[in-house]
């Protein structure tokens, strides 16, 4: 996601002036090309996160359109009252771009690892919260940059994710992403869980249910509309999410029952991170193994439930 | 007619010590070590007019140490930038003019109360200021207690390295933070020196002798660094019983406390 996240960016200020591009001292080598056509578009801020917000901000205030890149944990986290105060308060517009966001860096240790990103940047007002599934949604969230008010902030992966959707496309602002249309179930991935997602579509092909494969893309605002419409057109609803249970996709999604007019507690299973540290684990792929993010356990939940 | 700075003072110390009284909001002592800088600053350096036009070249100040909300609007309001209705809502239930400035207040710059978030902002002015080209410059007003904050040297050695040289900080050295002793609670001291080596252009003056600020506020910044000036002065400065007294950190005056006050600063 990073690659193409470096790609699209280029691309736009290309044609936009106003875009500048902060980074906490990472990147190496990922911004070249970027950093050589628009040499003073690019401020390495050094590894001093939350001087780095505010300067954002104080940039944002004089008309540019920031994008402030590094480590998910160490933008998040560290500077969430830069974020909160500087930026959604006053309602600037600047992308806050985590890079290795969920477990991307499993193995880099908890340190690394941001299953609490979503929770705490879904709760400040006027954010903006956009978890692309893969390279090719980073892409498109990229081109509609100016549709948004207010902070944003982008989650993403780390390189070299599979491509789930096919080719490059247009997306709707705020209109979640449906890849493959089916009749059964409907799989809702939120992030980086959209390969996983993927497969387990095709393991239901497999069994000859025909399954619907969504990435959600936009969890805040979240759109209430098509959730509805999800909720209308199938009797089985899957959320794939890597993240906390507690204030991720499937807690906001629970928070709104009472919006969703044709909810029975039969028709959502959800499948996010249990309240735990996750360190001395491993891979990205064995922790999802380890907290029933997998694709077998979750079909076979999907099975069991259908019959 | 434009007052002279020591009038301007006055009228802002008068302003404050009543806003404290009538709200009975804390940070009264650290409101009043300042006015002498925030006088100078709105009274004889920047650009009123543009301030309130939102001309884009305006010079910015940023009161970091947001706590002293009181003198800045004060100062916003005896040079007209608010209203009168706006500033006697100060405290008030509905009113955006709480006790520490928000964004949304016209010719508030950044919302401060937390400390550390002035000076990173203040680079992002600096920077946008050089890359578009605009002879804008932004003064910081920060606290002692505030230095306690890793964020300020964060921003230091952004500022140095970016040589930010239209950035200028205030520091309203009153020796005083919440609790006590700054230079007891943290290692505060050396302070100069600790600008000088993060790479800053460091001045010392008297933070009440209004001449000093003026001269130090309108000379030209010719070095490539941003300007860090030190200010010496006193909490609660202007009434002789509030003066290095710590408590009135968190207290108000009562009636007659500030008749008492009002008088001192009158016979001045």
């Amino acid at each position: 996601m990073r690659n193409y996240f470096a790609k699209s960016l280029f691309e736009i200020a290309k044609k936009d002036k106003r875009i500048i591009l902060l980074s906490g001292d990472i990147g190496n080598r990922l911004f070249d090309k970027y950093k050589k056509k628009f040499p003073n578009r690019f401020i390495n801020c050094g590894v001093a996160e939350t001087n780095m917000v505010g300067v954002a901000a104080g940039l944002a205030a004089n008309g540019f359109i920031p994008f402030i890149y590094t480590i998910t944990p160490f933008l998040i986290y560290k500077c969430f009252e830069q974020i909160k105060v500087d930026l959604a308060y006053s309602k600037l517009q600047a992308f806050i771009v985590g890079t290795g966001s969920g477990l991307s860096y499993a193995r880099l240790g908890i340190t690394h690892h941001s299953m609490e990103d979503l929770s705490l940047m879904q709760s400040i007002p006027n954010m903006n919260v956009l978890c692309p599934g893969d390279p090719i949604e980073v892409d498109a969230c990229m081109k509609i940059y100016k549709k948004f008010k207010g902070p944003v902030y982008l989650r993403l992966g780390k390189k070299g994710e599979r491509l789930v959707n096919e080719k490059k496309f247009k997306l709707k602002a705020f209109t979640p992403n449906i890849i493959q249309k089916g009749s059964n179930v409907a799989i809702i991935a939120v992030g980086n869980t959209l390969d996983l997602s993927q497969d387990i579509c095709d393991e239901l092909e497999k069994k000859k249910i025909d399954s619907t494969l969504i990435s959600l893309i936009f969890l805040k605002p979240l759109n209430i509309k098509f959730i509805n419409m999800i909720f209308k057109n199938y009797k089985l609803i899957i959320l794939v999410e890597e993240h906390s249970e507690i204030g991720g996709a499937a807690a906001t999604i629970k928070n709104n029952l009472d919006k969703i007019k044709n909810f029975s507690k039969e028709s959502l299973i959800t499948f996010s991170a249990p309240d735990k540290f996750l360190g001395g684990i491993g891979d990205q792929a064995n922790i999802r193994n380890k907290i029933n993010l997998e694709k077998r356990k979750i079909v076979s939940k999907i099975i069991k439930t259908l019959k | 007619m434009k007052l002279s700075n020591i009038e301007f003072s006055k009228n802002l110390r008068q302003n404050i010590l009543m806003m404290s009284h009538n709200s009975q909001t804390a940070h009264l002592a650290s409101s009043l070590s300042c006015v002498d800088i925030v006088s100078v600053v709105y009274n004889s350096i920047v650009n009123i007019d543009k301030i309130k036009k939102n001309n884009s070249l305006r010079d910015r100040f940023i009161l970091s140490k947001g706590h002293a909300a009181m003198t800045l609007y004060s100062a916003l309001y005896l040079k007209k930038i608010i209203s009168k209705k706006d500033f006697n809502s100060y405290c008030q239930n509905n009113s955006l003019f709480e006790e520490h400035p928000s964004i949304h207040i016209k010719g508030v710059e950044a919302t401060t109360g937390s400390l550390g978030h002035g000076l990173p902002i203040a680079n992002g002015f600096g920077l946008s200021s050089k890359i578009l080209g605009k002879k804008f410059r932004t003064i910081v007003l920060m606290s002692d207690g505030e230095c306690n904050e890793g964020s300020v040297w964060e921003a230091a050695m952004f500022a140095a390295k970016k040589k930010l040289n239209n950035i200028c900080i205030i520091v309203d050295y009153n020796k005083w933070q919440a609790t006590g002793r700054s230079n007891d609670i943290m290692q505060i001291e050396p302070l100069d020196k600790k600008f000088k080596y993060f790479g800053w252009d460091v001045k010392r003056i008297n933070g009440h002798n209004l001449k000093e600020i003026e001269n130090v506020l309108s000379s030209n910044n010719i070095k490539k660094k941003p300007l860090a000036i030190i200010a010496d002065t006193i909490k609660g400065k202007g009434v002789s019983f509030m003066e290095d007294d710590n408590n009135w950190h968190y207290k108000s005056p009562d009636k007659k406390q500030l008749i008492h006050a009002l008088d001192e600063i009158n016979s001045k």
